[in-house]
């Protein structure tokens, strides 16, 4: 639930690049099933969210799964409008969609859009996938490094299994691996394999460590295909914990609950009131156990022969299963049944990938959504660079009174100067609480309440500063349209949620405004 | 009393000038050498000083035989030493009064033989934009440099040892290196005193605030420098205006916030509009026209007031003007519950079976380094910017685990650092004072008795069993040499 540390910020790096020449390898076997993949991506703008940023062009790897479909990560294919695939020794590359894209978990299926595309993929053999390797075991990562022409593969050991950070997504985790060999830029979605078999997919390593990798391991990938078996994908659950890991080691804890030294467990010290454990698991529970599973002091339960944190079960549940928590409450040993299901709408401060951030412009003042990408506009160093507030919130909010029930963290992120804004405070980067003295919890109440107010006046309240902004409605109205024209504001609000990227959903290019 | 006291004071400085004007200034017999040896708290270890360090300062010496200079300079100061331009001796000095609020301190030697070769320097006035000063400053033992600087602009910062608005001199300069008390001279006269440097640009404190901390010394109590305790807003924007009824009003700025000590508390209200503050027109802008600076901020005539002076308000509320008075109190930077600072004086800390608490300040925060506001800790940042409001209660105060002092005792728990506290055995944590008295109402399970610590904001918990603490503490400090038994819970 916690920011990682600074240091991990900084070193944690995507692989996608752009391009440099590799070693041609003997990959006969499998290098038929393996594409190079080309992108042209426009991501939106974070300042002027009804513009799109200048086209880029990036490339990554991708490998053969099967029913014309195309594994990759969701990175390499982010803020795609226009995505082709190169099999290694083809002349031709083949323009291909999104057909699925889980930016939590980093991974996206692609498939060819033209018939001829469609059947020149049929006839590959799909690459399948083993299992969970083992720790120091041998692992070779396949791929277009650097954005080589050429596929590459280089060979490492598995030096970690654990449960980590996703940095596309900013704040999600989930199970990884971690391996010591040269990933490099480039082989972002490129397949790791033992023998023939892939254990995982290339997606991100550590930029000032040398021969440190990660892999997103197969039971991941597994997860994500079953996911989108409907056609559909819901995402991962989350659990909405926060627990204080090790407590239990201390003798005198465990025997305030009545526990010997030995019993395991972990203490639960906040539940997201939108997670789907809200109400069911409470402050205070001891998690003893999870699907069977004993929960150890540190956390962790066993997991394919390794250890790894508890939440690894719970977040490789697909939607409408169920998770059975063994819980110490009140003295009495309870066995709690969570149904796994979509969070509520709340805050969630990750890296959007929507077509639009949400955003709402009134008075040419630019509200817009608190978000990792937003932060990120302050550049590499942005975790002490950007406004502390919105530093702070985008880690704790979910843990303060006032912000508990927010559907939205909205930012004042711009003032197109226009006569009827000139002298509001500035208040550029206050977060705001309030319109007209109701509190506001969404970007959809924040623009009914400014759209339909009644009064003379509107008045935005900020929070933790006294100063807040008046206008004068009828000026404002006159002026709207105006100042939207001058600087190209259309449309002037984007109320999408998460899902309007399309891809989310298999329906690419939907949502535009 | 005052009033005759500051004539005297006028007179006497006046016949000094009369017996420097007639012989060439020697600057050297009036600015003395300070090498201050200086022990700051170990922030994280509160039972222990860091290193001391060694640092050198300017004074001026007064009529009285004091020696003027900054509240920086004595700041955490354990020894001061005064040496004469020109002399090899360093004699001891010893601290007179300080004020940190205001940046400024008067030291005195020890033995007055050290005062013979010196001379009292000639107080000067207020200097005007554009005139041109001279910053001295030691170019070795036995000289001073002169360096040209001119005044570009007067503004209200915060004082360099404290939160409270100062009004300052920015003296343009092409010299690094100020700042360390310099006294500035115009005609052979002190004009200010250096107190920081931003690149060309050297702060000093004009005389206004000199004479007042002067002044107000030689009276049998210092009233010190008051605040309002009121925030105010500029009030540009004609629509928040015409909210508020001040729209055919010209000027004025509106009132944010009372706060809880305010001596304006049931006086003022929020969106009140402060037009004029001692009679003196306020601008939308919250600026006041000086008849030498010209445009100062409002809070610069409360620089020129004293802790207990009546200010008069002259306000608007919805469209109607009144006018309020109140006894203004001294300004206290330690008010809110995040202090601000505690130079010399012992951090008030406690530890429990282990776990190092102690009031947050921003002498905690400035471990950080220069960029300290950014990269410490958000959530101890977060509190000193959101969570600091001043309540009616003095002592309030934001009290947080600083780290574990690794033991058997605290095992589980060894990782934990920099957690407000928000409750421990079920009562509310605003003080040190109720940390303890919370601790010695452990609560009962199990036929044991323990202590349950509860963090901010995301509530997580410390758990510990009291028997066995006293044993376990006095392992601990062996452990880690603290000698302080005072600074354990339940030790004497």
């Amino acid at each position: 639930m916690r920011f990682m540390p600074m240091v991990c910020r900084l070193l944690c790096v995507l692989l996608l690049v752009h391009a440099a020449p590799a070693a041609a390898l003997n990959l006969n076997a499998l290098r038929s099933s393996i594409f190079k993949i080309q992108v042209i991506a426009d991501e939106p703008s974070l300042t002027e969210p009804w513009k799109r940023l200048p086209s880029a062009h990036s490339s990554g790897t991708g490998f053969y799964i099967g029913e014309g479909r195309i594994l990759t990560n969701a990175h390499v294919v982010a803020n795609a409008s226009f995505v082709t695939v190169l099999r290694d020794g083809d002349a031709a590359p083949i323009a291909a969609r999104v057909r699925f894209i889980a930016h939590d978990c980093d991974l996206a299926v692609l498939e060819p859009v033209e018939p001829e595309g469609i059947k020149a993929v049929l006839k590959l053999e799909p690459m399948s996938f083993g299992s969970l390797p083992k720790l120091r075991s041998p692992v070779s990562t396949i791929g277009f490094p650097a954005g080589g022409e050429q596929l590459s593969i280089t060979e490492g050991i598995v030096s970690r299994i654990s449960y980590h950070r996703y940095i596309h997504h900013a704040n999600a985790r989930h199970l990884l691996v971690q391996v010591d060999s040269a990933i490099n830029p480039g082989n972002s979605g490129g397949p790791v394999v033992q023998g023939r078999q892939v254990i995982g997919v290339a997606f991100q390593s550590i930029s000032q460590a040398q021969s440190t990798g990660y892999i997103i391991p197969t039971p991941v990938v597994r997860r994500f295909l079953r996911d989108i078996a409907n056609g559909r994908y819901e995402g991962h659950p989350d659990d909405g914990l926060t627990t204080m890991d090790g407590a239990l080691l201390n003798p005198s804890t465990a025997a305030f609950y009545g526990l010997s030294p030995d019993s395991g467990g972990v203490t639960v010290a906040f539940v997201s009131a939108w997670a789907p454990t809200a109400t069911l698991i409470r402050p205070g529970d001891i998690l003893l156990a999870i699907d069977d599973q004993p929960i150890g002091v540190d956390a962790k339960v066993s997991y394919s022969g390794e250890r790894v944190d508890f939440r690894t079960i719970f977040d490789l549940k697909l939607m409408g299963d169920k998770v059975v928590f063994q819980v110490l409450r009140d003295g009495q040993n309870l066995k709690i049944e969570v149904p796994v299901k979509p969070s509520l709408p709340h805050h969630a401060t990750d890296h959007i990938y929507a077509k639009h951030p949400r955003y709402f412009v009134y008075a040419g003042l630019v509200f817009t959504v608190l978000s990792r990408n937003f932060l990120q506009t302050w550049g590499d160093r942005w975790y002490r660079d950007a406004p502390l507030l919105l530093r702070y919130l985008e880690s704790d909010a979910v843990y303060l009174p006032d912000f508990a029930a927010n559907r939205d963290i909205i930012v004042l992120a711009k003032r197109l100067p226009d006569g009827v804004n000139a002298y509001v405070p500035n208040q550029l980067f206050g977060v705001v609480r309030a319109v007209d003295g109701k509190t506001i919890l969404s970007m959809e109440a924040f623009a009914q309440a400014l759209s339909t107010g009644t009064g003379e006046f509107a008045t935005i309240q900020f929070f933790g500063n006294q100063d807040q902004i008046v206008l004068g409605r009828a000026k404002v109205l006159s002026r709207n349209a105006i100042i939207n024209a001058k600087y190209g504001v259309v449309p002037d609000r984007w109320l999408n949620g998460a899902s309007d990227d399309g891809a989310l959903h298999g329906t690419e290019g939907e949502g535009r405004p | 009393m005052r009033l005759w006291l500051g004539i005297c004071l006028l007179l006497f400085v006046c016949g000094e000038s009369g017996a420097f004007a007639a012989a060439p200034i020697r600057y050297e017999d009036q600015v003395v050498r300070l090498h201050v040896s200086k022990r700051e708290v170990d922030p994280s270890s509160p039972w222990q000083s860091e290193d001391t360090v060694q640092q050198e300062f300017l004074g001026v010496v007064l009529p009285n035989g004091e020696i003027l200079t900054t509240a920086n300079t004595v700041a955490n100061a354990i020894f001061i030493e005064m040496q004469r331009f020109g002399s090899t001796e360093r004699g001891e000095a010893t601290l007179v009064f300080v004020d940190y609020e205001v940046n400024l301190a008067l030291v005195k030697p020890v033995a007055t033989a050290q005062l013979l070769a010196t001379k009292a320097v000639t107080l000067g006035e207020d200097i005007g934009m554009d005139e041109s000063v001279e910053i001295f400053k030691g170019r070795d033992a036995y000289q001073l440099s002169r360096l040209p600087a001119s005044l570009q602009e007067v503004a209200v910062i915060g004082a360099a040892t404290s939160a409270y608005g100062l009004i300052s001199y920015a003296l343009k300069v092409q010299q690094n290196g100020l700042g360390w008390s310099e006294p500035v001279f115009l005609h052979g006269k002190l004009v200010g005193l250096t107190t920081g440097q931003d690149q060309n640009f050297v702060q000093a404190a004009p005389m206004l605030l000199i004479r007042h901390f002067l002044s107000d010394r030689h009276d049998q109590s210092y009233r010190g420098f008051p605040a309002m305790g009121v925030q105010l807003e500029p009030l540009l924007s004609p629509d928040t205006r015409r909210l508020i009824g001040a729209g055919s009003a010209s000027g004025g700025v509106r009132v944010a916030e009372v706060f809880a000590n305010s001596p304006f508390l049931g006086k003022l209200q929020t969106n009140d509009v402060v037009l004029a503050v001692d009679g003196v027109a306020v601008s939308e802008q919250g600026f006041v026209t000086h008849p030498t600076w010209g445009k100062v901020h409002l809070k610069y005539l409360l620089n020129r007031r004293f802790g207990g002076d009546e200010l008069v308000l002259k306000g608007l509320r919805q469209g109607r003007e009144f006018t309020v008075q109140a006894p203004l109190q001294r300004f206290d930077s330690n008010r809110a519950p995040v202090v601000t600072y505690s130079y010399g004086e012992p951090q008030p800390h406690l530890i429990f079976a282990g776990l190092v608490f102690r009031e947050l300040s921003q002498d905690y925060l400035k471990q950080w380094g220069k960029d300290w506001r950014d990269i410490a800790p958000s959530d101890l940042l977060f509190t000193l910017n959101f969570a600091n409001k001043v309540t009616a209660q003095a002592d309030t105060r934001r009290i947080f685990l600083v780290r574990v002092l690794a033991d058997p005792f605290n095992r589980g728990y060894t990782e934990l650092r920099h957690k407000l506290v928000a409750t421990v055995n079920g009562r509310p944590i605003a003080a040190l004072s109720e940390l303890r008295a919370a601790l010695a109402a452990p609560v009962r399970m199990n036929g044991k008795d323990y202590a349950r610590i509860q963090f901010a904001p995301a509530g997580e918990e410390v758990i510990l069993g009291m028997d066995g603490l006293a044993e376990a503490q006095a392992r601990m400090a062996r452990t880690y040499e603290i000698k302080t038994a005072a600074s354990f819970y339940g030790m004497p």
